[in-house]
């Protein structure tokens, strides 16, 4: 049984333009301890993807479509919003991108950690409240277990007193702070100093590691996700077009889009060569091209390819691609 | 997405040029649509379009509409006067027997004509101080804008009942003092929008390419502005109409013959409470003039500059 | 933080010289001539030259000036000519009775005023949101002379529930004054009847003086919850299953005080003129009340006095609120 499971979900945004097909036919599944990368560029519906997982999309504009968000057998988007908000940080959490935003600016470090700490205590039916003492002692051991020396300082502290890297810590700790068993972390390092992003990054890692945590890893860097993760996505416009063991696709990409991506990277041990583009840009999701929605900016694409979507399907053992012309076969 | 009607090409054929998707459009005709459409979808902004064109259609046609348009050249018919309002006079009758709508209908060119003359004069005088104090910086900027916080160190009734004191009363001074009190408001919103808008990248950018400060300022900063200017101004315009007719009731703007509101209801009140009805018109249309603007201007703020909402 | 509060204070002190001179000018811009105003409709030319003298009206401008300053320092602010008293001690008799409705209209509208912007924040473009929107902008737009006097024809005549106009019946002897407020006087006294007839005369005056406050405050911070509801934190809270409460009235309603706060500040002095009208529909003896009648009369040194009065209360209230601000918002703490 999959600790997470996410089979054919579509999300659209309803706008003045008409609608957007945010996410189209999502499948995903991932085991507990299992660390996932989901790559893509910006638009291409990562960020709308992680937020699905906690229900956090503002509904509306926001319309699930189709499908289901299985956690431990549980359908996520059929439960009521007291079950939700009792699973949001105590069996999901969530790590932000921009620490500097996703902290309250007028409250102290403490009463945020002390209520990410208490958030669920209401929610879960006899479950026991935490004296405020009792949250404080913990926090300041999360602080510490972020690697954050003096904890009872930045408790007593305001966000615009921490550095980028202290904050990220202590949205992480914020995130441990329910015991979850699944960590998602949209573009945790994308705000940081390059320097400060190496340092976060081994935290999550050590910290997946050490505490069995599934980790799902968004970002739009693959070396951020090749360090973290064992097995990566790639998304592309709404759909995922490639899922593979990530050192097999860094090796080998199947689907032309992932070659891309690949190629896009600038090579640092081959100082001679330059990073390749990819032709064209990221398509409307307004009227989002047919078939296959990489088709026009596609090398290899063919008159099916604008007609037939092409599905998610086994190619090798672990790797899925959804291509009708897959890269070497 | 429909498939194409022809036939499938074969597998492993070149690629076809893709059907061409239909577009959103873009650019400023789908700006227009998107507001009116915004306008549209909101019901408050619907009311106080439809109040603001019943106003102005009263004030532009009142003189051919009214019931009794001799009641406005002074005709006084004391055997019919503070009558309860009837088929005949809808509102009642004053002290005098003139007709009640008719004065209030007359009363609406009035008001709407010194409402729009303060905002219009007030932003005349003060937005093209803000944009350059915004602009220029220094000690212009610091000059103006002293003088600005120093006319807005009094809340504007209270400057306005001082002026209109000063001057003499009458519907003209109050106007003028009423202007004198409005135009700072204009400069403190020119000038913090300039300042926003100077360190835009844009601006920098015209600036680098070496535009001129005249068309810097004529091409990039004054149209920028004009969204917060509209909206403040579509609100003024209901508040000056409540501050002329403030001053009336108070006895310091239009004097009673003249068939404002204020003054109407200053005279109104001294038949309270028996002849109450009489004090009911004047007021419900300054209500309804003033709401329309307000309800207009806050519909246009969602639309045009849905960031600034300090009221 | 010293830096902040030294520089909001120095901005005080400029604003309070923009304010006297902006009365001095006023003064000046009169048609009429100040000296025979003062020396009163039956002087003769020489009387009025004399007192033209006298006054130091024949100085030149800045030597006026300097004496007008140095009055307004000793706390002299002439005398009212049509009833040949202090304007200073006028002034001290009826501002308490101001402050009073002022104070009670403020405390009006914010109890309303923030838990219906929470509200309507809350179910944004719903119809609870739409009638809000009318309710506020109808507070901004309703003459509050004209809906004093259907309140009073309501309420007063038609019911009989409360007063008509004033503070007390005549029968009812005030408490001894303390303050000078009646229902802060009544308290204090242990008067407890004439506390709850002194409340009954202020119910309409102050409902009526608090509309447009409440209305901006509920705009304000309607605008604001909705903001700070969309921020990033508040995703943040959920994401980590703080009770939606929670979110509401601390994580966000935090963020949306501050400019609550500013705009409360803003309302109290604009409510201190507003009291101009209000006073004269419920005749509550303020200075608004004071102000109109003597501009009525002519009488002009009363109309600066109150003039001056307002706006040395409006620039409190804003330097107040700003210190406040600082104290608040951690970010300027340290700045």
């Amino acid at each position: 049984m999959s600790l997470l499971e996410i089979a054919d979900y579509r999300l659209a945004f309803d706008t003045f333009d008409g609608t957007h097909h945010v996410l189209d036919g999502i499948d995903l599944a991932l085991d507990a301890g299992e660390t996932l990368g989901i790559v893509g560029e910006t638009g291409c519906g990562k960020s709308v993807l992680a937020k699905s997982l906690l229900r956090l999309n503002e509904c509306p504009p926001a319309r699930v479509v189709s499908g289901a968000i299985r956690f431990k057998d549980q359908d996520l988007l059929t439960l009521d919003a007291r079950a939700m908000r009792s699973l949001r940080g105590r069996a999901i959490a969530m790590v932000f991108q921009d620490p500097a935003s996703f902290l309250n600016p007028v409250l102290g470090i403490g009463a945020q950690m002390t209520d990410a700490i208490c958030g669920q205590d209401g929610a879960q039916p006899g479950g026991r409240r935490r004296s405020r003492r009792e949250a404080a002692r913990m926090a300041a051991e999360l602080l510490a277990s972020v690697g954050l020396p003096e904890p009872e300082r930045i408790l007593a502290s305001y966000p615009h007193q921490l550095s980028g890297g202290m904050r990220q810590r202590v949205l992480i700790a914020m995130a441990l702070a329910g015991k979850p068993a699944l960590l998602v972390a949209d573009e945790p390092t994308t705000a940081l100093d390059v320097t400060v992003q190496a340092q976060v990054l081994a935290l999550i890692s050590d910290l997946v590691r050490s505490r069995g945590l599934a980790l799902i890893l968004i970002s739009h860097d693959l070396g951020v996700i090749s360090a973290a993760c064992a097995r990566v996505a790639v998304m592309y416009a709404g759909t995922i077009v490639e899922e593979a063991p990530t050192q097999a696709l860094l090796a080998a990409p199947y689907h032309p889009y992932a070659r891309g991506l690949i190629g896009a990277v600038p090579d640092l041990d081959r100082p001679g060569s330059r990073p390749r583009g990819i032709p064209g840009s990221i398509p409307s999701l307004l009227f989002p091209p047919s078939g296959c929605r990489f088709h026009p900016r596609c090398p290899r694409a063919s008159g099916r390819c604008g007609v037939e979507k092409p599905l998610l399907r086994g190619i090798a053992p672990g790797r899925r691609v959804a291509c009708h012309h897959p890269e070497g076969a | 997405m429909a498939p194409p009607a022809t036939a499938v090409p074969a597998d492993g054929l070149p690629a076809q040029p893709a059907p061409r998707a239909p577009q959103p459009a873009t650019g400023s005709a789908r700006a227009w649509r998107l507001a009116l459409w915004l306008l549209s979808r909101s019901f408050s902004s619907m009311l106080g379009l439809a109040l603001v064109l019943f106003i102005v259609t009263l004030a532009l046609l009142g003189p051919w509409i009214v019931p009794y348009p001799a009641d406005a050249e002074g005709a006084i018919n004391l055997l019919n006067k503070l009558e309860p309002p009837s088929a005949a006079h809808w509102f009642g009758t004053d002290e005098v027997g003139r007709d009640i709508l008719t004065r209030v209908i007359l009363g609406t060119r009035v008001s709407l004509l010194a409402g729009l003359a303060i905002t219009l004069a007030a932003t005349a005088i003060g937005a093209p101080l803000g944009v350059l104090a915004g602009y220029s910086g220094g000690r212009l900027r610091e000059t103006i804008m002293r003088i600005t916080d120093m006319f807005l160190s009094v809340p504007g009734l209270v400057l306005s009942l001082a002026i209109v004191a000063a001057l003499g009363p009458g519907i003209g001074n109050a106007v003028i003092a009423l202007i004198i009190v409005w135009w700072p408001g204009y400069v403190r919103l020119a000038e913090s929008k300039t300042l926003a808008i100077k360190e835009e990248p844009y601006v920098e950018a015209a600036r680098v390419v070496g535009a001129s400060r005249a068309r810097i300022l004529f091409r990039h900063v004054l149209p920028n502005c004009l969204s917060p200017l509209i909206v403040k101004m579509s609100m003024d315009v209901g508040q000056a109409i409540l501050a002329v007719a403030s001053l009336g009731f108070i006895g310091l703007g239009a004097r009673p013959p003249e068939p404002e509101w204020g003054a109407m209801i200053s005279v109104a009140r001294t038949y309270m409470p028996d002849w109450w009805w009489y004090a009911v018109a004047p007021g419900a249309f300054i209500y309804v003039s003033v709401l329309g603007f307000n309800l207009l201007g806050d519909g246009l703020r969602d639309i045009l500059d849905p960031r600034s909402h300090r009221g | 933080m010293l830096v902040y509060i030294a520089k909001r204070v120095a901005l005080f002190g400029l604003m309070l010289f923009g304010l006297v001179c902006i009365t001095f000018i006023i003064s000046n811009i009169a048609p009429a001539d100040p000296a025979a105003l003062a020396a009163g409709p039956d002087a003769s030319r020489s009387q009025i030259e004399q007192v033209r003298r006298e006054y130091g009206l024949d100085r030149p401008l800045p030597e006026q000036f300097a004496r007008y300053v140095a009055g307004l320092a000793r706390g002299d602010l002439g005398r009212s000519v049509s009833t040949s008293r202090d304007v200073t001690s006028e002034l001290l008799r009826y501002f308490p009775a101001s402050l009073e409705l002022v104070l009670v209209a403020m405390l009006l509208g914010i109890a309303i005023g923030v838990p219906l912007g929470m509200i309507s924040a809350l179910h944004k473009d719903g119809w609870i949101d739409h009638a809000t929107r009318i309710f506020a902008v109808s507070g901004i737009a309703l003459p509050p002379f004209w809906f004093g006097l259907l309140l009073q024809l309501v309420f007063a005549v038609q019911m009989g529930w409360l007063p008509t106009s004033g503070r007390l019946s005549l029968m009812t002897i005030p408490p001894e004054p303390i303050t000078g407020m009646l229902l802060a006087d009544s308290l204090l006294r242990g008067q407890w009847s004439t506390f709850a007839e002194a409340a009954s005369f202020t119910v309409l005056p102050a409902v009526v003086l608090s509309l447009p406050c409440l209305a901006s405050i509920l705009r304000v911070n309607r605008a604001e919850m909705v903001e700070a509801l969309r921020a990033d934190y508040v995703m943040c809270a959920r994401a980590h299953g703080v009770a939606p409460w929670r979110i509401v009235a601390v994580h966000a309603l935090r963020n949306a005080m501050l400019p609550t706060l500013a705009i409360i500040g803003l309302r109290y002095g604009w409510m201190m003129s507003g009291t101009v009208l209000v006073e004269t529909v419920f005749d509550w003896p303020g200075i608004g009340l004071y102000a109109v009648n003597s501009a009525i009369a002519s009488d002009f040194k009363p109309v600066m006095g109150v003039t001056l009065l307002i706006g040395l209360n409006f620039m409190i209230a804003n330097l107040v609120v700003d210190l406040l601000y600082g104290v608040l918002d951690p970010r300027l703490r340290e700045a």
